[in-house]
C-alpha cells in the first residue's frame, strides 16, 4: 500500500508501530487559527493559554505542543479537550520529555501522545517505554529503519 | 551471587545485538560522531589519549571465578593483557579497537557480563561494601538491594538521559561505611528504627569533582518496600530539574544545595506520594527472592575442637612469619562465620599502578578463588581484591601464593595502599600523571614496619579536578594541576570517606612532582612526633587541624 502511494513514503510520523501520513497541522504565527484549512491543528502552550475558550468552541480537532519543561498543572485542563500532546525534544540528549511524558499518563491522560523535534532511532524505544505512542523523527531519519528500533528488546525490566 | 534468569540474558543479547548495528552504522557513515557518542558512551565506551576504553561493569564489585576468567581472557585478547579496577568496583580496557568492541560485548555476555551504562548521563554501576553479606557488624546483606537497584536502573526508559551522570551507593551498616555513601548522588543507610524494623537511610546530593559536597540526609528511615519508589521519585525531580546549561554544574548536588534540602525533600515526597500505591512497591516476596541469591549455604561446619586447632596452627605460623603476621593484621577482615576469613589482595605493590592486573593474573586469581574462597571474587572501591570466603586453616597458603603472585603486599588501608586515577597517562583529561607519583611515594614508603606503625592512612591522588582519585576524602589528598603547561600537585589533609565524611582541605600553593614525596614525608614525620599514644593521622588531624602541618610545609620552604 505504501509504495502505491508516493506522499505516504515522504513521511516522518510513527504512530502505534506504524509508519502514517500525518493529517495534523501546528499552528505558528505565519499559519494561525484562522487560516488553517485543516482540521487537526496543533497549538503551542502559549496558545493555548491566551486563546483557549476561543480554541475550545472552534470546529477544529485540538492537538497541545508543549515545551518539556511544562508542569502538569499548566496542561491538565486539557486533557479531555485535546487528542494530541506533542512534546518537543530540542536536543536528543535532553531528558525531560521523558519524565514529562510518563507524568501526563500517569496523570490519565489516554489520547496520543507524540514525540517531536530532535528523534531518531536510537531513542524510540526508551520513548515508546515512557508513554509516548507517535514519533515524528527529524527530517533526515531514515523511517523505514527507524520502525526497527521500536523492537530494539523484546523485553525490559521496569 | 545473582544468577541470570532467561530474561535478563536476553536482555544484555539483544543490547550486543544493537551496539553492533550502532557500530556498524557509525562505522559506515550512518551515525555522525555526535549521534554516537552517547550510545557507544551507554555501553561503556570512552576515546581515550591513546585509544578507545572500555569500562565493564562489575554490579556492586562481585565476580564469580568463570567471570574474572572471562575478563582476563579479554585482557589478553584485545588488549595489552592487562586491565585496571576502577574506584567503582568496575573494570576497564585500554587498548581495545572499536570495531572489536561488540564481540567483547558478546564474550562478556556469555558469563552474564557487560558494559551496559557505565558511563554516560545515566544511573551508573551501583556499589557497596566489600565485605557485604559476610562482615560481622551489618544490620543486613545490601546486595540484594543493590541488585534490585540494578535491574531497575538497567535501561529505565525515563533516566537515560539525564542532566549527568548518576551514581547510588548502598552501605550495610549503622556505624561502618566502606561504600562512601556520603559522596554519593543517593547513598543508602541499612538502618534499623525504633520499632525493629530494617529500612534505608536516604541521603542525596553528595559527590566529588569540581563541588565537592557532603550527602544530606532527604529522609530519616524509608521502608524497604519503598525503596524503588522513593529513588524514581528523586531522580525524577533530579531529571526534571537539574540544570542542564552548563555540565560543570549538572549534578544533583547542585541542584540540592540550590533548591536546599528542605524544598528538595518537599518536592521528591510530594513525587513519592503519588508513587507510593502504584506497582512499583517492593513485595516481601521480592526481596526475599532476591535474597536467596545471596545465602552462601556451603560453609563448613567447624566445631570448637576444630576451630581451636586451626586457631592453634595459625599462632605457630604467626610466630614463625613476622611478614605473615604483618600480613595477617592488615590484609584480612574477620568473616561472620567461624573459621572463615575475608582475604584482601593488593593491587597496590610497589612499582605498579594501584589497581593494575595483568590478564594472566586475572586467571590466576580465579583459580585460587575456586581453590580457597567458594569460587567467588570482590573488587573494592579501592581498588583492591577480596576472597571473602578463606578457612583458617588455608590462610597460610594463601598468604605463600599470594606473595608468589605479588599480591601479598601487607599495606591495606595503610599509607601505600593509594586510591589513584589513570592520570595523564592516559586521560586525555588529565592536567597531571598521577600514576608516577603514587609510584615514587610507594617506593619512598617501602619499610613494612613504618608503614605499620603510622597505622590507617587514606592517600588518594587524582589527575584533574574530576577527582576520579577522591583526592577530597583522603586523609592525604594529591590533586594534578595545571600551572603554565606544566604538571604541578596540591596537597589536601582532612578528608573522609566514611561514616565521618568529610572534604579535605587545600594544604597551600601546588608543588613540582620531585617535590610531592618530601612534602609527603614532612607530614608524616610531624604525625609521628604529634601523635599521642595510638593516635591516628585521622584523629590527630582532627584534633589540631591542619594549621601545624601547613606552618610546617611552608615554613621550612620560605627557609630554603
Ligand atoms: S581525575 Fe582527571 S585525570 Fe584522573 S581519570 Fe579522572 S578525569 Fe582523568
Amino acid at each position: 500500500m505504501m509504495k502505491n502511494n508516493p506522499k505516504a513514503m515522504q513521511t516522518n510520523l510513527i504512530k502505534d508501530h506504524t509508519i502514517v501520513q500525518d493529517h495534523w497541522i501546528t499552528l505558528t504565527a505565519d499559519n494561525p487559527i484562522h487560516q488553517a484549512d485543516q482540521k487537526h491543528i496543533i497549538v503551542p502552550l502559549d496558545l493555548w493559554k491566551a486563546q483557549k475558550s476561543e480554541l475550545i468552541q472552534s470546529e477544529k480537532t485540538l492537538g497541545l505542543l508543549i515545551p518539556n519543561t511544562t508542569e502538569l498543572t499548566e496542561v491538565a485542563d486539557a486533557f479531555t479537550v485535546v487528542k494530541l500532546i506533542a512534546i518537543d525534544f530540542p536536543v536528543f540528549t535532553d531528558g525531560r520529555g521523558y519524565s514529562l511524558a510518563r507524568i501526563i499518563r500517569e496523570a490519565g491522560y489516554k489520547q496520543e501522545l507524540r514525540a517531536v523535534g530532535d528523534i531518531l532511532k536510537d531513542q524510540l524505544f526508551y520513548l515508546s517505554r515512557s508513554g509516548f505512542n507517535a514519533f515524528e523523527l527529524r527530517s533526515d531519519q531514515n523511517i523505514e529503519i527507524a520502525i526497527k528500533g521500536l523492537s530494539d528488546f523484546s523485553i525490559s525490566y521496569q | 551471587m545473582y544468577i541470570y534468569n532467561k530474561c535478563d540474558q536476553k536482555i544484555i543479547d539483544e543490547r550486543v545485538a544493537q551496539f553492533r548495528d550502532q557500530t556498524q552504522r557509525y562505522l559506515n557513515g550512518q551515525l555522525s560522531e555526535q549521534e554516537f557518542l552517547p550510545l557507544r558512551l551507554q555501553n561503556g565506551l570512552y576515546i581515550q589519549r591513546h585509544a578507545p576504553m572500555l569500562r565493564v561493569a562489575i554490579p556492586y564489585g562481585l565476580l564469580n571465578s568463570t567471570q574474572l576468567r572471562m575478563l582476563g581472557t579479554i585482557a589478553q585478547k584485545y588488549d595489552k593483557n592487562y586491565g585496571h579496577f576502577s574506584t567503582r568496583q568496575n573494570i576497564q580496557f585500554n587498548w581495545p579497537k572499536l570495531e572489536q568492541v561488540p564481540n567483547i560485548l558478546a564474550d562478556l555476555a556469555t558469563v552474564q557480563m557487560h558494559a551496559i551504562q557505565t558511563s554516560g548521563n545515566c544511573i551508573r554501576n551501583v556499589t557497596t561494601d566489600e565485605f557485604a553479606g559476610v562482615t560481622p557488624d551489618e544490620i543486613e546483606d545490601p546486595r540484594p538491594y543493590c541488585e534490585i537497584i540494578r535491574q531497575w536502573s538497567t535501561f529505565h526508559p525515563e533516566f537515560a538521559y539525564l542532566p549527568r551522570k548518576f551514581k547510588i551507593a548502598v552501605n550495610g551498616h549503622a556505624s561502618t561505611d566502606r561504600a562512601a555513601v556520603k559522596v554519593h548522588d543517593i547513598g543508602l543507610n541499612l538502618v534499623r528504627n525504633e520499632q525493629g524494623e530494617v529500612g534505608f537511610e536516604v541521603l542525596v546530593g553528595g559527590g566529588l569533582g569540581r563541588t565537592p559536597l557532603i550527602g544530606q540526609t532527604v529522609r530519616v528511615f524509608l521502608p524497604k518496600s519503598d525503596l524503588l519508589s522513593y529513588l524514581e521519585a528523586i531522580l525524577r525531580v533530579y531529571n526534571r530539574y537539574g540544570r542542564r546549561d552548563n555540565k560543570y554544574k549538572a549534578r544533583i548536588k547542585i541542584l540540592v544545595k540550590a533548591m536546599g534540602i528542605e524544598a528538595f525533600r518537599e518536592k521528591v515526597e510530594q513525587q513519592w506520594r503519588d508513587f507510593k500505591n502504584s506497582n512499583k512497591r517492593l513485595t516481601p516476596e521480592t526481596i526475599e527472592h532476591m535474597q536467596a541469591f545471596f545465602n552462601t549455604t556451603q560453609y563448613e561446619n567447624i566445631d570448637d575442637t576444630k576451630q581451636q586447632a586451626e586457631d592453634k596452627a595459625l599462632a605457630t605460623q604467626k610466630e614463625n612469619h613476622a611478614g605473615f603476621t604483618h600480613w595477617l593484621k592488615t590484609n584480612t577482615h574477620p568473616h561472620k562465620t567461624p573459621g572463615y576469613h575475608c582475604v584482601i589482595l593488593s593491587l597496590k605493590m610497589t612499582g605498579h599502578a594501584p589497581g593494575d592486573i595483568s590478564g594472566d593474573h586475572m586467571l590466576a586469581v580465579a583459580d585460587l578463588a575456586d581453590q580457597y574462597s567458594l569460587g567467588e571474587i570482590r573488587v573494592s572501591h579501592r581498588q583492591n581484591l577480596v576472597l571473602a570466603h578463606v578457612r583458617t586453616l588455608h590462610l597460610f597458603e594463601v598468604w605463600e601464593k599470594l606473595k608468589a603472585l605479588g599480591f601479598a603486599t601487607a599495606n591495606i588501608g595503610r599509607l601505600t595502599d593509594m586510591i589513584c586515577c589513570p592520570g595523564g597517562d592516559f586521560c586525555a583529561l588529565a592536567n597531571a600523571k598521577s600514576i608516577p607519583v603514587a609510584e615514587d611515594i610507594q617506593r619512598h614508603f617501602d619499610k613494612l614496619d613504618y608503614l605499620h606503625d603510622l597505622g590507617p592512612i587514606d592517600l588518594n591522588i587524582s589527575g584533574c579536578m574530576n577527582a576520579c582519585g577522591h583526592h577530597h576524602v583522603g586523609n592525604i589528598g594529591i590533586l594534578g594541576v595545571d600551572k603554565k603547561g606544566r604538571e604541578y600537585y596540591q596537597i589536601l589533609l582532612a578528608g573522609s570517606s566514611y561514616q565521618d565524611a568529610n572534604i579535605g582541605k587545600i594544604l597551600g600553593p601546588s608543588f613540582e612532582r620531585n617535590e610531592v614525596v618530601d612534602v609527603i614525608d614532612k607530614i608524616i614525620k610531624l604525625y609521628v612526633q604529634l601523635r599521642v599514644a595510638d593516635e591516628s593521622f585521622a584523629e590527630v588531624l582532627l584534633r589540631i587541624g591542619i594549621e601545624p602541618f601547613r606552618e610546617a610545609i611552608y615554613k621550612s620552604n620560605d627557609e630554603k
